[in-house]
């Protein structure tokens, strides 16, 4: 068909996962919350000791109560929908 | 492009992931998305008019204010629409009457769509002054914005939010998916309000005046949405045929229509030109 060959029927094609990515509750809320998170543990300097940006990071997630593996899993099915 | 009633052409983009008392926004300005210019901000309410005006020019009569109520068939051929007791026949009826899409009911092509596949977007059209929409997103000249907001802006609804700088106004509002905003409990003009209220994005439309005010569905299944487009005498473009799409960054549907509409021209005239179109179903399948 004339649409497919065209960016109409290939953008709908590369993008089809992108409804079922957009499924995942985490996105409307927790992952905005732990960026959130492992920014403010960089930027609020409560005069106690810096850590490595790794570490800060690190320590943010553990507080988030996110499962690395869901972490994961999210990350690679962005980059598979998208 | 250069006589189409464009508002501003985008040159910032910005994601933001909004919670309720912080965001994390990426935050895009280039001055390459000026040349070319491929993005824009329009108002519907002065672009469908000019539309009109141009297919008027081109031959075209458009006749406003009259419902399409249903197919007017030949055996397998669909051959015209019927408005009340009015008949009018074609040789292709292009149905481009959005996301319910009764022609395509009609036409048997498919059911009424499940909640899941469908969002309910409510935006307000928010008056300030070109001074103030420059001043507010930081632009100069014609450059325009784009936000495309997640999280605390539908308050964990699946869906997002948006903000379009106009010339002098701005487009804002919320899309939320229809099955889970019926879970939530929420209504979308509560959601709406809520993100029009947040305090990072009140500033935006501080002390403007509401234009318009309106709400209209959309596609959310994707590629899973694309039933056969095609019948003998019927083809099905735009939000009919549920050509949306969310892709994360951008929300897109007005490019696909309009390129879902010119393949449909391309397709119709091949076939009217190899004289195709003369009756046989068969032959329109796979002509097109």
């Amino acid at each position: 068909m004339e649409y497919e060959a065209s960016y109409v029927g290939q953008d709908m094609t590369t993008y089809a996962k992108a409804p079922d990515f957009l499924e995942n509750k985490e996105m409307y809320g927790a992952v905005g919350e732990l960026v959130a998170d492992v920014l403010h543990d960089i930027y609020n300097l409560d005069l106690s000791p810096r850590k490595s940006l790794v570490k800060t990071a690190w320590g943010a997630f553990k507080c988030s109560g996110w499962k690395l593996r869901r972490v994961a899993s999210l990350g690679v099915q962005a980059v598979r929908s998208m | 492009m250069e006589n189409a009633p464009i508002e501003r052409h985008i040159t910032r983009n910005c994601l933001s992931f909004l919670n309720p008392t912080s965001f994390v926004n990426v935050d895009y300005w280039d001055a390459r998305l000026a040349e070319p210019v491929n993005a824009v901000t329009v108002l519907r309410a002065k672009l469908d008019l000019w539309l009109a005006e141009q297919c008027e020019e081109a031959g075209v009569t458009v006749m406003p204010g009259i419902k399409v109520e249903g197919l007017v068939r030949e055996g397998n051929q669909i051959v015209g629409i019927r408005a009340g007791e009015d008949e009018l026949t074609a040789k292709v009826v292009v149905a481009a009457d959005g996301i319910n899409s009764f022609i395509s009911q009609d036409a048997g092509i498919r059911a009424k769509e499940p909640m899941k596949n469908l969002a309910v977007g409510v935006k307000s059209v928010i008056k300030l002054s070109e001074e103030k929409v420059r001043d507010r997103f930081h632009l100069t000249d014609d450059e325009g914005a784009a936000y495309a907001v997640v999280g605390d802006c539908t308050q964990g609804v699946a869906g997002g939010g948006f903000l379009y700088s106009n010339r002098d106004s701005v487009s804002i509002g919320i899309v939320v998916r229809l099955d889970d905003l019926a879970a939530s409990g929420k209504s979308s003009s509560e959601l709406h309000d809520h993100f029009l209220s947040h305090p990072a994005i009140a500033p935006f439309i501080e002390g403007g005046e509401l234009l318009e005010y309106g709400c209209h569905m959309v596609a959310e299944g994707g590629k899973k949405m694309q039933h056969d487009l095609v019948r003998p005498g019927l083809v099905v473009i735009g939000d009919a045929a549920g050509f949306t799409l969310n892709s994360g960054f951008t929300l897109r549907g007005m490019d696909l229509a309009a390129g879902s509409a010119q393949a449909a021209a391309v397709a119709i005239g091949a076939a009217l030109d190899a004289g195709l179109l003369a009756g046989v179903a068969g032959t329109l399948r796979s002509g097109v």
